[in-house]
């Protein structure tokens, strides 16, 4: 497949109240199972070349992110499959994957098996793990527990047990950072560890934060990394200086702020959070219970949640869980064939969504702040799915 | 027949209580409320509150005065009972969070105050629990004495320059405690966050179908529990992706008390 350029269009929309939209329809849509699982996550190697689907099957699939061919199956996990993630310390072809069985397991995406695997413990449940930068530990957020591996000999280092008193659904190695740690919790907060040397609760708890409410998922943006956004599970977004500990913004009413600035859809939840490469802008992917869902640009200064400037709709049926955007790719990616990304949801499908040029199937809107230029070279030959 | 009246209302959260989403009023007192805009009327009517009101206030009623019937030696609480279905926890999204009350559910909260020297002045004047950093350091991240500093209050708040230094100060004994503080900035007023501590009460949804949460006692008057019981389960409802689709059935009870259905 040649790469394409996705176009921006300078025109007006027929319908948006942004003036700078772009157009993206629903290029293609796979059903990953013929029974009621959903899908929960979709995580991309970083040249794009595969991307791994949790299952609610506790099987990982993998599929090819430019013709959403299917590769094969990662089987093994025997609870739910919590996070996944190429980005681990050692080949790119490995796959890493946490459980409510209490593992954390490796995979050869080559070959489809499980090349190794760490236990929690009797009874655990892992929910989110994370290596740190320089690949030798691994930190994976438990039942009210933070445990440290040491990856290179795949022994228990440290166990955290005394900042949290709920399940730790989110730990992060704060990127840019030497062996910072973060975790955040279903008891509201966010804790932040040094992780060098011999690591426990007394000394190496450096700072907590009170987000007040059961949180979700973290994430990093910001020039340097600087800034962290939180997701709760009752639906608030809030905007966190990790460093300050400062809380920059809170949007207890988001659902409603964001709903208020779409003309069409009532928000009913949120999928993630986007950001921009290098820059301190973020934006709110919220979502509807029928399948659509919108990229809300978050004003965090002025505490306002704009229009949605690209708008994903006709693709999924039910709840969206799950969203894969190729302009995460720093400096863009000549495989990414003008793709704006994937989405997966309670629907059990994974949609592929991109520049409406080809399929007139569905109308959706995203705005030239999201797009990245690609070089451009001729195509040939329209898609062919078989 | 519809038992908020012919016409439907909505109000978008005051400063005090801002969480949520009203639906109705309580027929006594009809409140004024403001519509607030065709999007937010057009949700309100798809998880319109199929709660009757009437069914709801014959239960308050039923089960205070089970309640004075058989006295009991502390105050009960009040309970709201939610089974759920079409819901699988383990695929599902997680359900749990905290919600604010608009009437405190447990007044005899004991809250304290890692203050500055403003917030202390403040918190002495209001009749407040307090301590300031000098206080904090005397501890001397002393295990024990951290704990039981927690076991004394059932929440705390803190100063912006002082909830920085616990972690430093105090070791993780607040955290293992699960009453690390609220942050009050000087922006705020401390009464009123002292109000919006008592009256939040958390939820969680385990592996299974059912889940209570507090939402008043009984010693409040029944319009409160009433308001209180209405709010909880809008908010509750509207994290749902099925909204009342996903409800099966709702029982109120006291502690010792026996439920009564109100949906």
């Amino acid at each position: 497949m040649e790469a394409t350029e996705m176009e921006v269009e300078e025109g007006q929309p027929a319908h948006s109240s942004s003036k700078s939209s772009k157009r993206f329809g629903l290029r293609n849509s796979i059903q990953t199972n013929f029974g009621d699982d959903y899908v929960f996550q979709i995580s991309a190697k970083e040249d794009w070349t595969a991307m791994a689907v949790s299952l609610s099957t506790n099987a990982v699939k993998l599929y090819s992110p430019a013709t959403g061919q299917y590769l094969g199956e990662c089987k093994g996990h025997t609870a739910t499959v919590n996070h996944i993630s190429f980005l681990g310390p050692m080949t790119p072809h490995l796959l890493h994957s946490c459980s409510s069985d209490g593992t954390i397991r490796a995979w050869d995406t080559r070959t489809f098996q499980q090349v190794s695997s760490v236990h929690a413990g009797p009874s655990q449940e892992v929910f989110s793990f994370s290596f740190c930068g320089s690949g030798d530990l691994l930190a994976g957020g438990c039942k009210s527990q933070i445990l440290l591996w040491d990856w290179r000999n795949m022994k228990p280092m440290a166990c955290l047990a005394e900042c949290h008193v709920e399940d730790v659904t989110q730990v992060h190695f704060i990127p840019g950072t030497q062996k910072k740690l973060l975790s955040a919790s279903v008891d509201g907060l966010i804790c932040i560890f040094d992780a060098t040397g011999d690591v426990n609760d007394d000394d190496h708890l450096e700072s907590v934060m009170n987000v007040g409410t059961s949180i979700g998922k973290v994430g990093f943006f910001g020039l340097k990394n600087q800034k962290l956004w939180c997701l709760t599970h009752i639906e608030t977004l809030s905007v966190w200086d990790w460093k300050d500990a400062n809380v920059e913004a809170d949007f207890q009413e988001a659902r409603s702020f964001a709903s208020d600035s779409s003309t069409q859809d009532h928000v009913d939840y949120f999928v993630d959070c986007h950001c921009s490469n290098g820059d301190n802008r973020l934006w709110v992917v919220g979502g509807t219970n029928l399948g659509t869902i919108g990229y809300f640009p978050v004003n965090y200064s002025d505490k306002v949640i704009g229009s949605p400037e690209a708008i994903l709709r006709g693709g999924h049926t039910g709840v969206v869980r799950s969203v894969l955007p190729s302009s995460n790719i720093l400096g863009g990616h000549p495989q990414n064939h003008g793709i704006f990304g994937w989405t997966g949801g309670e629907d059990g499908r994974l949609c592929c969504w991109w520049s409406d040029e080809i399929s007139d199937l569905s109308r959706a809107w995203m705005s030239s702040a999201l797009a990245v230029r690609l070089p451009r070279t001729h195509r040939n030959t329209r898609y062919q799915p078989y | 027949m519809n038992s908020f009246g012919s016409s439907y209302f909505m109000v978008r959260a005051s400063n005090a209580l801002n969480r949520y989403v009203l639906m109705g009023f309580y027929r006594e007192q009809p409140q004024i409320l403001i519509p607030s805009g065709a999007s937010s009327v057009q949700a309100s009517r798809e998880s319109m509150s199929k709660l009757q009101s009437d069914v709801l206030r014959e239960a308050i009623s039923g089960i205070l005065s089970d309640s004075k019937e058989k006295q009991r030696k502390f105050t009960e609480t009040v309970e709201l009972q939610i089974g759920l279905k079409n819901y699988d926890p383990q695929k599902d999204k997680r359900f749990s969070g905290s919600v604010k009350l608009p009437h405190i559910p447990r007044p005899k909260m004991r809250v304290c105050m890692l203050g500055d020297a403003q917030h202390v002045e403040e918190a002495e004047k209001m009749g407040l629990d307090y301590m300031d950093v000098e206080g904090l350091k005397k501890l001397n991240k002393n295990k024990k004495l951290v704990k039981k500093l927690a076991k004394k209050y059932h929440a705390f708040l803190a100063s912006e320059a002082v909830i920085k230094q616990i972690p430093r100060l105090l070791g993780p004994g607040l955290n293992k405690a699960g009453k690390f503080p609220t942050l009050v900035t000087h922006q705020e007023s401390l009464e009123a966050k002292v109000n919006e501590t008592k009256a939040t009460v958390k939820f969680q949804l385990k592996k299974v179908l059912c889940m209570g949460v507090a939402v008043g006692n009984c010693s409040m008057e029944e319009k409160q529990i009433f308001q209180n019981v209405q709010l909880s389960v809008n908010f509750l409802v509207s994290l749902l992706k099925k909204n009342w689709q996903n409800v099966r059935c709702l029982y109120l009870k006291t502690t010792m008390g026996k439920p009564y259905r109100i949906f």
